[in-house]
């Protein structure tokens, strides 16, 4: 009964028997309503995964069924699309290594700047820290089409036209990153501090030692995001590159778009191929992940 | 490992990182060169076809930065055209540089004007060329096309078709660029469905056009027409009605015509007599087209090999064609669209370097080497001679080639893209009836003419 087992109803006295009707007569609205939260779940996700298993399955399809057919199973299975795609690009691998090392750096940066500015926001005390988040904070607001010439006139007065430091540099600070590991940093117990203090700890030694090693779910829910934005960016490495050797893979993507016509199962094949490594990142750090987005939800 | 450790290797990690990312790629291109860092040439003028041209101070070739939008099998042909420039010029070096689409590519000359670091040559749309030259970054080619050392002879220009030569009536009529490569807006016909409904031949007008229409449309399995929407679609109708899009001086548009009603009334009939549908996604009238669902669609030559190929795939249309549009003009009209090269403003040599490519890419050999490589219409009539045996295995490219003598282009005024937005914008309300055709026609004579007045 404690536990909420159902009790045959004869064996129970009449006190017990009146109790007892009320929680049976609970039960079944609390069972449906889990049933619908879960049918809602499972429709959200199969709402989420559907356009992945399009674009895998269409990938595998010819030129007229993938432009016509409303089936979502191939007729015939053409994993040579895949072969087709990697060919027809032709520096697919350059672009790969490319893409990983500039995502993989700009992580870095994105991480290391993020954990010093977002600490100084949360435990230190200066003069103007607030308004200085403020003003941070709304540099999210600004488009990124509105700072693209003033962006690409700095890199070139710089001497960065055409080299990864374009591509990764300017990437590595993000305002984004610094309010989520900021937010996180104040849902840190201020006796922690006070402790490590009484210890002779300074800042940066007690950011290092506590304050990172409880931050793995945010720094993971960082990385992925900066990870994701520096994976599909096309428009800033197009703008401020011209050599194709220093160019990433979303550029090796959009060259099946023409004007004429899309071979789109190609198109398609080549999207899933530059996309694979992503999930597979996020398979492997989701819990991580959740963890960040769920703790910084409800702190912040 | 510590935490200590982790931030110390990550750090230690960022340092070398940064510095590594200093450096530029080991395999990059030679400096991209600008208006301030343009190399004096030595030994300019000479004719394109001697070599070299110029040579910098160093000795090095001059670099010349053209960028493109060509990708996979034309950026393949663009570079094996380049090489062969390069390895006959020895004192110029061009980099043809792919940067996206047109519209990416717009966008970067946009940034790179500001910045003061155009490219020497770019691919351009004609109304882009426009917002160039109204900021002051390219120039006018009329006197290195008359140069007596490197620009076009007499006869060039005759053998040269018109509409691959670019006026600008905005800027005094001159020219700012110059195409070598040209598709054409044809009509697409399924002769299995026309014989079926009796028709021996595709309509020559539009008489015949809306005949066939009624005959062959048994919604909703079969229709006429799937509309690609587009302001190109108008501009031929129009045109082939003997419409025109703006007035001689350019500082109006035209389109507001009884031609223009006739164009848009034909829309309105059908979809009013549900013959016609607008496509559901892009290319989807090549699509339905090859799966017989459709009589026929209006689009561009460069098409061609996707139709081939889907009509192949799919097994289902035995017969079809092209023809130019109907028309009530005596002769055909078809629309001869496709971006343009233009030459930026850097300096003198630079643009006269620039310009001795330029002239190659118009050359009869160069000129045969880029159609047979992407189907595009050659720039010079006298091409035709040594596409013999392409034209063989390409009939249908072959008989297109035939229209290219009739020819026009759309206007060469900035505010062309937003026109070819409204007109756009009127098509789909006539066709979804919400706008009757003079409606939608005279709303859109406005917004354009306002937005040639703005300009």
């Amino acid at each position: 009964m404690m536990n909420g087992e159902i009790v045959p109803t004869e064996t129970l006295s009449p006190e017990q028997l009146g109790k007892k009707t009320e929680v049976v007569a609970r039960r079944p609205p609390r069972r449906i309503s889990g049933y619908l939260l879960h049918l809602a779940l499972i429709a959200g996700a199969v709402w989420s995964v559907f356009p992945f298993i399009w674009m895998v399955l269409t990938s595998l399809k010819g030129y007229v069924e993938a432009a016509a057919s409303q089936a979502i199973l191939p007729q015939h299975w053409l994993f040579s699309n895949y072969a087709a795609a990697w060919n027809e690009v032709g520096m697919f691998p350059r672009y790969f290594a490319n893409t990983i090392f500039i995502s993989a750096a700009t992580v870095l940066g994105v991480l290391v700047t993020s954990t010093l500015a977002g600490y100084a926001f949360a435990r230190m005390s200066f003069p103007g820290r607030n308004l200085l988040f403020v003003i941070l904070l709304a540099t999210m607001m600004v488009p990124f089409e509105v700072t693209l010439v003033p962006n690409f006139i700095l890199m070139r007065r710089l001497g960065w036209i055409d080299t990864y430091s374009a591509l990764i540099i300017p990437w590595t600070a993000s305002a984004f990153s610094i309010f989520l590991m900021r937010q996180f940093f104040r849902s840190i117990p201020g006796e922690l501090y006070d402790a490590a203090v009484i210890d002779g700890s300074t800042h940066l030694r007690f950011l290092v030692s506590i304050v990172i090693p409880l931050s793995k779910p945010a720094l993971i829910t960082s990385a992925l995001l900066t990870f994701l934005g520096s994976w599909n960016s096309l428009m800033w490495p197009l703008l401020v590159t011209n050599s194709p050797q220093l160019r990433p893979l979303q550029v090796g993507v959009a060259t099946f778009i023409t004007d004429a016509g899309t071979q789109v199962q190609l198109l398609l094949a080549a999207v899933t191929i530059s996309v694979v490594p992503v999930i597979l990142l996020y398979l492997f750090l989701q819990r991580w992940f959740i963890e960040g987005i769920a703790t910084i939800g409800i702190r912040g | 490992m510590s935490a200590r450790k982790w931030f110390t290797v990550t750090i230690t990690l960022l340092l070398v990182v940064s510095v590594a990312a200093c450096a530029p790629a080991a395999t990059a291109t030679p400096t991209p060169t600008g208006v301030g860092t343009s190399i004096p040439a030595t030994g300019a003028t000479q004719a394109p076809s001697a070599a070299p041209t110029t040579v910098s101070a160093g000795g090095a070739p001059v670099v010349i930065n053209f960028w493109h939008g060509q990708s996979q099998s034309q950026q393949t042909a663009l570079n094996a055209l380049v090489a062969q420039f390069n390895a006959t010029h020895p004192g110029i070096k061009v980099v043809a540089t792919y940067q996206g689409t047109y519209s990416d590519l717009y966008n970067k000359v946009t940034a790179a004007v500001a910045a003061g670091s155009p490219p020497d040559l770019a691919i351009a749309y004609q109304n882009d060329v426009a917002n160039y030259i109204k900021d002051g970054a390219v120039i006018p080619l009329n006197s290195l096309m008359s140069d007596p050392q490197i620009g076009f002879s007499s006869a060039d220009l005759q053998d040269i078709y018109p509409a691959f030569i670019d006026h600008y009536p905005q800027f005094g009529n001159q020219v700012y660029s110059i195409a070598f490569m040209r598709s054409m807006e044809v009509m697409y016909y399924n002769m299995d469905l026309l014989k079926a409904a009796g028709f021996n031949q595709p309509p020559t007008t539009w008489t015949e056009f809306m005949n066939m229409c009624a005959a062959v449309s048994k919604p909703p399995t079969t229709y006429c027409y799937e509309m690609n929407t587009d302001a190109s679609r108008f501009s031929n109708w129009l045109w082939s009605r003997g419409g025109s899009l703006l007035s001689p001086d350019g500082k109006t548009v035209a389109f507001n015509s009884l031609e223009g009603l006739a164009t848009m009334n034909f829309i309105n009939d059908l979809f009013t007599k549900k013959e016609a549908i607008v496509i559901g996604k892009a290319f989807q009238d090549q699509t339905d087209f090859s799966l017989g669902k459709i009589a026929f669609t209006f689009g561009s030559t460069a098409g061609l090999p996707f139709y081939q190929q889907s009509i192949q795939q799919a097994g289902v249309v035995k017969d079809w064609g092209i023809a130019p549009d109907p028309h009530s003009t005596p002769n055909p009209v078809v629309d001869l669209y496709g971006p343009s090269v233009t030459i930026f403003k850097t300096t003198t040599q630079r643009e006269r370097d620039a310009f001795v490519f330029l002239k190659y890419l118009m050359g009869t050999q160069a000129d045969s080497a880029w159609v047979e490589a992407t189907s595009y219409f050659p720039a010079r009539q006298s091409t035709r001679s040594s596409l013999t045996s392409f034209i063989q295995a390409n009939p249908l490219y072959g008989q297109a080639l035939g229209w290219v003598q009739y020819g026009k282009t759309e206007p060469t005024i900035a505010a062309w893209n937003p026109i070819r937005g409204y007109i756009a914008d009127a098509m789909t309300a006539v066709a979804n009836g919400k706008e009757t055709p003079s409606q939608a026609l005279n709303d859109a004579a406005s917004k354009a003419n306002q937005a040639i007045a703005s300009q």
